[in-house]
């Protein structure tokens, strides 16, 4: 039993059930200028950052698709976006020589607004036609700003998730 | 693991979530019982993280909130004076509308049982505009039924577990619903059209939910009186009327089409409107209603917002802006009509 609760994917499994609750409950109803902060995002984006864009990828896809099953919109659109974030974030990590806290920061909330515009097109591609208009930019700006500044929360959550030792500088 | 590349992972997890929204768009039902089954899971955990997040959320909303707060109280004491002596209109319209109906033997216009609920949980993700409510199976709702406040729809409600629902507002871009544009309302609040009963109607023994009938008036009978019915739908008590049963309608209620959603930030719009020539012209400031019909998952008459931009297209029908009546932003206290389409009851 224990040994299963060591497993990093598990952990992430359960992670990703207690991100969703507090995502559908507290996060859903805080809304700073009337945008909804999304933490599954965040944490898509925080663990490229500690984990290389391959786990960013993975990790993004589980945390998609356990989003999509609580959500009405097409079922698939989340793991495609989140995949994307993770792997983009991790990706940009990797091109950095020893990012510091706050470049970790900017790289999460680039990531996440990211994320916004490639959730739009997306959508508009695969889903429901709602119009690409000036709110999406807003939406991203105040989501990579508050994903930007809840970072270096995130970021130690998803080492000790995936068991990620932080690299000695 | 190991012996995959990092470009094959990634070319897999795309693939992979192409293949999803794919088996998604071709197989809802798999995929719905899947999240039927989800969050029959997942309540728990919710419920536990509702408890334990509430005095954050209270702090923020009290933070946040405050002036606003104490403005709208006041607004809203003044509304609520104004809207009761509307309500007692409107059931004195109602109760008019059913006498009339019962003089000239045409079938009184049914009720529709209510559940009362309240919104619990907003959207998760901006992109989704849907509320969770606080009533689900046990009290009879079902996937599909209208729910409405009291200024009119709200939405529909798209899952339902025993003790919550999931509803899908009005501005959500998957939202598509039948609609009819109808002359400005004489009362505020109440939606008002004009009625032509011909007199010499034959006698119906059994109520039935018909959609108005339309005529044109240039061939009206001189047989026939115009009366006009006001209802309001979220009159006290626990019941809607039907509107519209019976009876026939004019020239002001014939543009028809369908309601689309478009996201929290831009106002629904109607499309596919009649393209016929003999139709009016729609008017801002028109009321939109429900069109209802056999196969409608709402009752006909149900108040949805007025028209805000009417965008004419060369050759092709207009594009209505319609604002919803409703403030989707701010919803407490809903109604779920335990509507079923005509054709659902009767088959």
């Amino acid at each position: 039993m224990l040994y299963i609760l060591r497993r990093p994917w598990f952990r992430l499994i359960l992670l990703a059930l207690v991100l969703l609750s507090i995502q559908t409950t507290l996060f859903s109803e805080m809304k700073p200028f009337g945008e909804t902060i999304d933490i599954m995002l965040l944490a898509a984006a925080a663990t490229g950052i500690v984990g290389g864009s391959q786990v960013g990828a993975l990790a993004g896809f589980i945390l998609g698709i356990a989003f999509d099953l609580v959500l009405v919109s097409p079922f698939g659109v989340s793991p495609l976006v989140y995949g994307i974030v993770g792997f983009l974030a991790g990706y940009a990590t990797g091109l950095t020589f020893q990012p510091t806290w706050y470049l970790h920061s900017a790289f999460v909330a680039l990531a996440s607004a990211g994320g916004v515009f490639v959730f739009a097109i997306v959508q508009y591609i695969v889903g429901p036609r709602a119009p690409l208009s000036a709110a999406v930019l807003q939406t991203a700006i105040v989501l990579g700003i508050a994903n930007g500044i809840l970072a270096p929360l995130a970021m130690p959550i998803q080492r000790w998730c995936l068991g990620i030792k932080r690299a000695v500088v | 693991m190991n012996r995959f590349t990092r470009r094959r992972v990634i070319l897999l997890l795309v693939l992979t979530s192409v293949l999803l929204i794919t088996f998604n768009n071709t197989s809802s039902g798999l995929v719905g019982s899947v999240r039927t089954g989800f969050g029959y899971v997942f309540r728990p955990f919710k419920g536990a993280a509702r408890v334990v997040t509430r005095p954050v959320e209270s702090a923020w909303r009290g933070i946040t909130d405050y002036g606003d707060l104490r403005k709208e109280n006041l607004a809203l004491r003044d509304q609520l004076a104004r809207q009761a002596g509307n309500a007692a209109a409107a059931e004195a319209f109602v109760q008019e509308h059913n006498e009339l109906l019962k003089l000239q033997q045409l079938p009184v216009a049914p009720s529709i049982s209510t559940v009362i609920a309240q919104v619990i949980g907003d959207t998760p993700r901006g992109d989704q505009q849907t509320v969770e409510i606080n009533q689900g199976s046990r009290r009879g709702i079902r996937v599909g039924m209208p729910v409405v406040n009291g200024s009119g729809l709200i939405g529909r409600v798209t899952a339902v577990y025993p003790d919550g629902a999931v509803v899908r507002l009005v501005s959500d871009p998957q939202f598509i619903m039948s609609v009819r544009v109808t002359c400005p309302a004489a009362i505020p609040g109440v939606v008002t059209t004009t009625t032509t009963t011909t007199i010499a109607a034959p006698e119906i023994t059994d109520p039935v939910i018909t959609d108005p009938v339309i005529t044109d008036p240039v061939t009206s009978d001189p047989n026939s009186i115009t009366t006009t019915t006001a209802y309001n739908v979220f009159a006290p008590g626990t019941t809607v009327p039907i509107a519209g049963s019976g009876g026939t309608t004019s020239r002001c209620d014939r543009e028809t089409g369908a309601l689309r959603g478009r996201g929290r930030s831009d106002n629904p719009q109607i499309g596919l409107l009649n393209d016929d020539s003999l139709s009016r012209s729609i008017e801002v400031g028109d009321n939109v209603v429900t069109a209802g019909g056999n196969d409608s998952l709402a009752p006909a008459g149900l108040p949805i917002g007025k028209v805000t931009r009417v965008v004419l297209r060369r050759g092709d029908s207009p594009i209505v802006e319609v604002k919803v009546n409703a403030d989707l932003a701010h919803l407490n206290f809903v109604q779920v009509l335990l509507y079923l389409p005509v054709s659902e009851v009767s088959g």
